[in-house]
């Protein structure tokens, strides 16, 4: 995973829980990396996910309440990266179908070594999307939050919920999205 | 300071040595993108160089080759390459030379390209000089050596030291080995510094030599084949035109004949007519004195002496050989007249239009003509019809008989007997021609009638005669059989269509 992953997971725990909350896991989980984040470098996905247990042992929280509210912060830190067609796109609805068709293709254009998520879409109507997600990372939550972001950028209203998913044992996840 | 403002303290300190850290790599990683970034741009200028020569190399080697086809003539084919060449390796003076194995020049051309004419006359001086100062045999031994293109020192194949063109490629083009005559083609590219040689440009050069050796050879075999082509054609012309003279010689050669026999046969008569007359004049003058006493006196005096002369100038035998020689004479004049009127056929040799004509009269003419011929050691023999009339032209069909009867004689050089027969076979009249003589060989007799076969000696006759009288014969429709036996004879038949 990216850098700047790391990178807006710091700003995350550090706006939410002081620069301390930061520190002391570093300490605590003695990372390969020192904890030294730079946006266009890779580093190791367990490095993440140890991040992320340590914090919901720490908080009490499900890992996929502190990934969906950390996807909604990262939205708003990749979003100035995006390519303009994207930032101009007219609804959620056409955004959402640009992630896999054209966000995250500039992504692998720029980043050769990136790894990403695939989507697929389903059930294309005004009212609904199902967004069909298939990673060996299982970042479905992450996705959610990044979702809810995007909606708020957009200043629509959605709800959203999963019918399948990878953590369920199912091969891929049904992320349905509600246009309300 | 408190604990907990001690910590906060550690905590900044630790964040900021992470923060500078990061940084740090940050630069490195953007030092790495721009070094890369370098690289590539480099990279892309070669690869973009690399294949602007692969293109000029490539466009030098296809224009070659499709005007290297184009081109009409060797000169040209040569012309072009040292053109293209020179064009693309761009600094090279070029000169192309050919040399045998007598190191003798077949041929040369110079090349140099310049934007200035004083420069470009400037180099063809250069060029010159070098050429008359070159090492032809030294040029020729390399050549032998090595069959591929290959550098060498200037100096290396001249007879003076070399100041301005200092090194040269040599470009073998090709080698033609004509019997003991052998001839090497080769492009000599002329440098002033050895920076301006492009290695990789000389290995387009070394890989454009196969195609052009195979035009070149080509291109040589087919001027070749122009040459015995063109020389075909002299042949052809020429043997065409001493077909026309052997032609006009043998239409010479049987009016010479005619000529010749009409002297013979006009002389005779005329010989003894003349010495007839001379005799006559003889006697007039005998006859003139015997009477001359009637002059001198009256006659009743003359008459003793007028008697006595008749007896002594004999003048009852004067006037018996005078009735004889006027006799003799007009058969003599006589006979130069039918002479005269035959020769008048043969003025009328050109008319092409088949006429009734009698075959005994024109046989019996033609025996006339050719009889001086079988005076001395020969005989003629002959059974002919009353008269025998065919569709033909008697000029030409007197011809026929005439040849067939010399040659006939000439067959018989020990003497002999001419049969001439003609006979009516249902609606055919037949002549049939037969001599006693050698016999003409098996294996001779179907080429009797080709032009231009004989079997005398040279000088002696053109071999045209019978093929003349086949011709003649086949337009009169006639057919001929040639019967032959060596040492007893050889027979002519002939049949013609009886005209009714
Ligand atoms: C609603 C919109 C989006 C969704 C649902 C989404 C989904 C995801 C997910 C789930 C991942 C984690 C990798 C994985 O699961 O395998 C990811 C990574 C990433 N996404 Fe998005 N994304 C969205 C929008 C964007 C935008 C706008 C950008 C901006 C260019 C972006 C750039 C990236 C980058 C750079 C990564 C990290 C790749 C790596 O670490 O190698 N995404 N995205």
């Amino acid at each position: 995973m990216k850098g700047s992953v790391f990178n807006a997971l710091q700003e995350f725990v550090e706006t939410n829980h002081g620069l301390e909350a930061w520190d002391t896991m570093l300490n605590t989980l003695d990372l390969p990396s020192q904890g030294i984040y730079t946006s266009s470098i890779k580093y190791d996905d367990s490095e993440m996910f140890s991040i992320v247990t340590y914090y919901c042992e720490a908080l009490n929280v499900p890992a996929s309440d502190l990934l969906r509210t950390f996807g909604e912060f990262l939205f708003s830190k990749l979003m100035p990266m995006a390519p303009s067609e994207a930032k101009k796109a007219p609804s959620l609805h056409a955004f959402l179908y640009m992630v896999d068709n054209l966000i995250h293709v500039e992504v692998k254009k720029i980043y050769a070594d990136s790894n990403l998520p695939e989507f697929d879409y389903k059930d294309q109507s005004d009212q609904h999307l199902t967004m069909i997600y298939n990673s060996e990372r299982k970042l479905c939550h992450l996705s959610e939050g990044l979702i809810l972001g995007a909606a708020k950028h957009f200043g629509e209203e959605v709800s959203i919920s999963q019918s399948k998913c990878l953590h369920e044992g199912d091969d891929a996840c049904h992320i349905e999205v509600r246009f309300l | 300071m408190s604990e907990e403002a001690q910590n906060k303290v550690d905590v900044l300190e630790r964040a900021l040595k992470r923060e500078r850290a990061a940084r740090k790599l940050a630069e490195m990683q953007l030092e790495n993108y721009t070094r890369e970034l370098l690289e590539q741009e480099v990279l892309n200028d070669e690869t973009r160089m690399e294949v602007e020569n692969q293109q000029t190399q490539l466009s030098f080697l296809t224009g070659l080759l499709a005007e290297t086809w184009s081109k009409p003539t060797l000169n040209k084919i040569v012309e072009n390459y040292l053109e293209r060449t020179c064009a693309f390796l761009s600094k090279p003076d070029n000169l192309f030379i050919e040399l045998d194995n007598q190191c003798n020049y077949g041929q040369f051309q110079y090349y140099t390209q310049s934007s200035t004419e004083s420069e470009i006359n400037e180099h063809l001086q250069l060029l010159k000089s070098f050429l008359a100062q070159l090492d032809r045999e030294k040029l020729y031994d390399l050549l032998q050596q090595e069959q591929e293109t290959q550098l060498i020192d200037t100096n290396e194949i001249s007879n003076e030291t070399q100041d301005f063109y200092q090194f040269c490629v040599m470009v073998p083009l090709y080698t033609l080995a004509l019997e003991d005559k052998k001839t090497v083609g080769v492009a000599v590219l002329l440098y002033q510094d050895q920076q301006d040689i492009n290695i990789t440009k000389l290995q387009t050069l070394e890989s454009s030599r196969s195609m052009l050796s195979i035009a070149i050879e080509r291109k040589r075999a087919e001027e070749e084949l122009q040459q015995q082509l063109i020389n075909l054609e002299e042949t052809n012309k020429v043997l065409e035109q001493t077909q026309l003279q052997l032609v006009g010689q043998e239409k010479l050669a049987s009016l010479g004949f005619l000529a010749a026999g009409v002297a013979h046969e006009i002389n005779n008569p005329v010989g003894f007519v003349l010495s007839n007359l001379d005799t006559m004049a003889d006697y007039i003058k005998d006859i003139k004195s015997a009477l001359q006493p009637l002059a001198d006196e009256p006659s009743s005096t003359s008459l003793p002496q007028l008697s006595k002369n008749y007896e002594e100038y004999e003048l009852p035998f004067l006037f018996e050989d005078s009735d004889e020689i006027l006799k003799s004479s007009v058969e003599g004049l006589e006979r130069v007249k039918a002479i005269v009127a035959d020769l008048s056929t043969f003025s009328r040799m050109e008319n092409d239009e088949l006429e009734p004509i009698d075959v005994t009269k024109v046989i019996n003419k033609s025996l006339n003509m050719v009889s001086n011929e079988f005076k001395y050691k020969h005989h003629i023999e002959t059974d002919l019809l009353e008269s025998a009339t065919i569709l033909g032209i008697e000029s030409k069909l007197q011809q026929v008989f005439i040849n067939l009867f010399v040659n006939a004689k000439q067959a018989m050089a020990e003497g002999g007997t001419l049969y001439v027969r003609c006979y009516r076979e249902r609606t055919k009249i037949m002549v049939r021609v037969k001599d006693e003589g050698k016999g003409i060989p098996h294996e001779n007799i179907k080429e009797i009638f080709t032009p231009f076969f004989t079997t005398k000696a040279p000088g002696e006759g053109t071999g045209l005669g019978l093929s003349i009288s086949y011709s003649i014969l086949q337009q009169h429709n006639a057919k001929v059989e040639v019967l032959s036996e060596p040492n007893k004879g050889t027979e002519f038949v002939i049949s013609f269509f009886e005209f009714f």
